[in-house]
């Protein structure tokens, strides 16, 4: 389809199909971020035996994260004084705008993807590394020396992570034999990743963790030594934007857990006739309930056991996976 | 996809390549220089990847021509940097024509 | 012109604008991130050429990776009074390298000007599994001497930049 799009004579109407399949996605997403600060709320709440928000929108809480948004909305939006104007404006962007194009090649259902790419796996690696940039340089931008920190935490731990990230997944290609997503799902008709490559499956999640800087990996933001870490300047709509990326990384993460690992919209067993996105979103919060979980369970560790777990533990470990990877290929499925 | 002439990208590539080579002559900022010769060494890349799809024969040996590129470069940044610190600690500038003190 | 074309307008003005704003910006922070720019559109480029696998690699070797060494290095480096020599450079020295530097794109834009080669398929299919095994048959020798590189270059980076044992001690 790209290639007639790309030789044809150029047209408004591709444009606005485009911009209006953008534009949907983004408010499927916007709304999944709505509520996953809500569920994330109440979820902690239930988990320490307290009611959560339940003022706005009934028991529930269900307008509680609308009014937030709005607050946030009216803030005023206060730039210091000794800050480096212009990057301090163009670093939630270059944190941001990241966090959206990795949306555009995870399959969410038969036949809902939007870009079919053959080196999909490493296309989420590498575009999801650009955010770092834009937390490294909203924390230099802020001149503050805690931003400062948490700008250079945050690389320092997105980097160590990438690495056994990437390399758990290793395992999932070699099985498959193709990087492209929407094969990894047809490749796990039968058996789920998560069973054959169980290893890669516990190193992918924790640092995904890690990846995600949520609890308990939350050391850029860790609000008791840090204060806020590389978001401690912002205000109103720019910190806004960041608790924005932040939580379209979630999605999109746990979206690409459910596709390499759980089998994506594959559905279980005998249960054929429920439709695959049904299957794709009950996995998919599966994982995120997981994500919360974690995060309110655990202790956040300190910088250097983060540091060494990635190195030492995670590193070699998925290393190894790789190798025995190979190894059970070369024997068994030749 | 066949409209855009191949001297267009060879063209861009030029540009790039000039701009990197300005950069790298006029810069005093080591980071700077280190920079400009990645942006150069980009501007190769841009050939090696249009040559590999345009020519007389056309095949994927330039694909694989630039990933090697970009290992070198990325190696070549990390031991320029390392450098880069390790020289920052023994004499406190960051400008490439202050680092001479192999000359006296 | 065609869609092709359009596109690639857009990515040549962006790759050669974040060129300009590396030469033309004050702050080597600010610098380093219109590098990105470039970098990007580079690899936006390089999915206009058919190469998706180059285009990701250099997302993640470039913009990923060598964008936020240098970051480091600007912020291991760097306290104040950031580009105080910067200007010492002469106006002179700049105009003949300015007009070395253009008379070497003219030159090579009329070597490269009269270039017609036709745009070929290559290959079809998947170019990453093609590359996999090129790269695994005719280049396996250069492929682990890279990896070799890479393995000295990261161990020799680390000793370079570690503190000596006195230094550390003080």
């Amino acid at each position: 389809m790209m290639n007639e799009i790309m030789t044809s004579q150029p047209s408004w109407l591709n444009v606005l199909k485009f911009t209006g399949l953008g534009v949907a996605l983004i408010l499927v997403v916007i709304l999944f971020v709505t509520y996953a600060i809500l569920a994330e709320r109440k979820v902690m709440a239930f988990m320490q035996m307290r009611p959560g928000p339940n003022r706005i929108g009934g028991k529930l809480g269900i307008l509680q994260t609308l009014a937030d948004v709005l607050k946030l909305l009216l803030k005023e939006n206060i730039t210091p004084k000794s800050a480096d104007k212009l990057l301090f404006l163009v670093a939630p962007v270059i944190a941001f705008a990241p966090a959206f194009m990795v949306m555009a090649v995870i399959p969410f259902s038969e036949n809902v993807t939007f870009a079919n790419l053959n080196v999909g796996v490493l296309y989420y690696v590498g575009i999801s590394g650009l955010s770092i940039i834009g937390i490294v340089a909203a924390g230099w931008a802020s001149n503050n020396k805690y931003s400062l920190l948490g700008g250079m935490r945050a690389a320092a731990q997105m980097i160590s992570y990438e690495i056994p990230l990437v390399l758990s997944l290793l395992g999932v290609i070699l099985l498959t034999g193709s990087m492209n997503l929407n094969d990894i799902i047809k490749a796990q008709d039968n058996v789920w990743y998560i069973f054959t490559q169980p290893i890669a499956f516990v190193i992918f999640f924790i640092a995904a963790i890690a990846e995600l800087n949520r609890g308990p990996f939350d050391l850029v933001e860790a609000e008791s030594e840090l204060v806020g870490g590389f978001s401690t300047e912002y205000t109103g709509f720019r910190w806004a934007i960041f608790m924005l990326a932040e939580y379209f990384y979630l999605f999109a993460m746990s979206s690409l857990i459910t596709v390499l690992f759980l089998g994506g919209w594959q559905p279980v067993m005998f249960l054929g006739f429920i439709p695959g996105s049904v299957w794709f979103a009950l996995k998919f919060l599966f994982v995120v309930f997981l994500f919360l979980w974690i995060r309110f369970t655990f202790p956040r560790i300190r910088a250097d056991q983060l540091m060494e777990l990635g190195w030492k533990v995670l590193l070699p470990l998925a290393l190894a996976n790789v190798f025995i990877t190979a190894i059970i290929k070369e024997i068994f499925f030749r | 996809m066949s409209s855009i002439p191949a001297s267009s990208f060879l063209l861009l590539a030029i540009i790039l390549f000039c701009i990197g080579l300005y950069g790298a002559l006029t810069k005093r900022n080591t980071v700077v220089v280190l920079i400009s010769i990645e942006l150069m060494l980009n501007a190769a890349n841009i050939n090696l990847v249009t040559f590999s799809k345009y020519g007389l024969t056309p095949n994927l040996t330039g694909h694989i021509f630039s990933l090697f590129v970009m290992a070198v470069a990325a190696a070549e940044a990390a031991v320029a940097l390392a450098i880069l610190i390790a020289l920052y600690r023994n004499k406190p500038t960051i400008l490439i024509d202050e680092m001479d003190d192999l000359k006296h | 012109m065609s869609s092709s074309g359009i596109v690639f307008s857009i990515i040549a003005i962006c790759a050669i604008l974040g060129g300009l704003m590396m030469i033309t910006l004050k702050k080597v922070m600010h610098m380093t991130v219109a590098m990105i720019l470039t970098y990007f559109s580079i690899a936006a480029l390089y999915v206009l050429l058919t190469a998706e696998f180059v285009a990701v690699a250099q997302v993640l070797v470039y913009s990923g990776g060598i964008t936020i060494l240098m970051v480091f290095g600007i912020m291991l480096t760097y306290h104040k009074a950031e580009n105080r020599d910067e200007e010492k450079v002469s106006s002179f020295r700049k105009l003949i390298t300015f007009l070395s530097v253009a008379t070497l794109g003219i030159v090579s834009y009329f070597l490269v000007a009269p270039v017609d080669f036709v745009a070929e398929e290559i290959f079809v299919g998947d170019h990453t599994k093609a590359i996999g095994e090129i790269l695994y048959t005719n280049y396996i020798i250069p492929f682990e001497l890279v990896s070799i590189l890479l393995l000295v270059a990261l161990i020799g980076a680390v000793l370079l930049a570690k503190k000596d044992k006195e230094e550390a001690n003080e």
